[in-house]
């Protein structure tokens, strides 16, 4: 009996490591380092760098306090979006808990120094993302929280779609060194 | 015996157990496109249209780059990474000023891409006149492997309802032409201003 009953144990643990054990699930954002890519589901985002300091974005801009961050997104989908609904996935972590959305007149999207406002299907983009920095003093290091995208059918209507909004979960918080200065 | 049967029967239930939970990670992926709009099809070349509006799609070029003359200064230079598609047409309503809208590049993998977004070609004039066919230009910006069997579609700005209509052309670029243009597309394409 005592033999059935082990024999039964050693099955019960072999069919459960089958499908996939007693292993708990990763849970909450993930620290990344700039440069690794990160799958938010619907865009593969690989942050490039950051610099803050008084500049111009444009010729006819005002001189600003600013902090820019570049990154290198690519649509795994299958629909266009535009550099809009990226910027809606993508905060600054100012202090823990504190997100910060980045501004959207000022944030561009670019492809070989382009200006682009849409981000198509298995073509990467350089997205700027822009937060204005007023009087503070520009930070050492930026945080930045990526949320994830989801997946699932409308209520009201029978169409699949992609969303992401700012009660989404963070799916990593990438860390990049600010450089001082306007020039890229 | 017994006991055999009975540890039988506890791996089955929590086999079954397992494979239920399994199941459950499976969603399905159904769209009955009750509310899609009606589809009228057509190819390059002829005239495809519905009660609101007509399209015919007269020209598709296929480049790396897009040049935009400038009166004052150097060209504008805008490269792809992968090719930009470029489709002339006419449009003309049937009934009312009609304005386009939900404009799209359907591939034969099912994607859909919008027109290309960059700032520097400018957008169409999207309303049209009865019985006036007006020109339309539309460039959009694809992986050079999505070029093969691309169709235009194009809806109205209009709220879509059961009744929206929207054209979808075969622009002619399955099978040996569009891997042709895939893989030789024109240098340059200079937009005319």
């Amino acid at each position: 009996m005592f033999l059935a009953v082990m024999g039964v144990m050693a099955v019960l643990l072999a069919v459960a490591g089958v499908f996939g054990g007693f292993r708990a699930q990763a849970g909450g954002p993930v620290a990344v380092k700039a440069g690794s890519t990160v799958d938010q589901g619907l865009f593969h985002v690989q942050v490039m760098d950051a610099r803050a300091g008084r500049m111009k974005l444009s010729s006819f801009d005002p001189l600003r306090n600013l902090l820019l961050v570049r990154m290198r997104v690519t649509n795994t989908g299958d629909k266009t979006f535009g550099i809009s609904s990226f910027l809606d996935g993508v905060a600054a972590e100012s202090k823990p808990g504190t997100y910060l959305q980045p501004d959207f007149i000022a944030s561009e999207g670019d492809i070989d120094g382009q200006v682009t406002s849409s981000i198509h299907p298995r073509l990467p983009v350089t997205v700027q993302l822009v937060w204005p920095l007023g009087n503070a003093t520009a930070p050492r290091t930026a945080t930045l929280a990526l949320r994830q995208w989801d997946y699932g059918q409308s209520f009201t209507t029978d169409s699949f779609y992609w969303s992401v909004t700012k009660q989404s979960p963070i799916k990593a918080k990438v860390t990049v060194p600010v450089r001082m200065g306007a020039t890229s | 015996m017994i006991t055999l049967k009975k540890a039988a029967a506890a791996v089955l239930t929590v086999g079954l157990m397992a494979a239920a939970m399994w199941l459950y990670t499976f969603k399905p992926h159904l769209e009955d496109k009750a509310q899609h709009p009606l589809m009228s099809r057509g190819r390059l070349g002829a005239v495809v249209g519905n009660r609101d509006f007509s399209v015919k799609v007269s020209r598709v070029d296929v480049a790396s780059a897009i040049t935009k003359p400038d009166a004052l200064a150097k060209p504008t230079v805008m490269r792809s990474l992968g090719i930009f598609l470029i489709v002339q047409a006419q449009i003309k309503s049937n009934k009312k000023p009609f304005m386009t809208g939900h404009i799209r590049l359907e591939t034969q993998s099912g994607d859909e891409y919008g027109p290309s977004g960059r700032a520097a070609i400018p957008d169409s004039d999207n309303e049209y006149q009865p019985m006036l066919w007006g020109p339309a230009q539309y460039v959009f910006e694809i992986p050079k492997d999505r070029l093969a069997g691309a169709r235009l579609v194009i809806g109205s700005a209009a709220l879509q309802n059961e009744l929206s209509a929207e054209t979808n052309v075969d622009l002619g670029l399955s099978g040996a032409k569009g891997a042709r243009l895939a893989a030789h597309p024109a240098a340059s394409y200079e937009l005319r201003t």
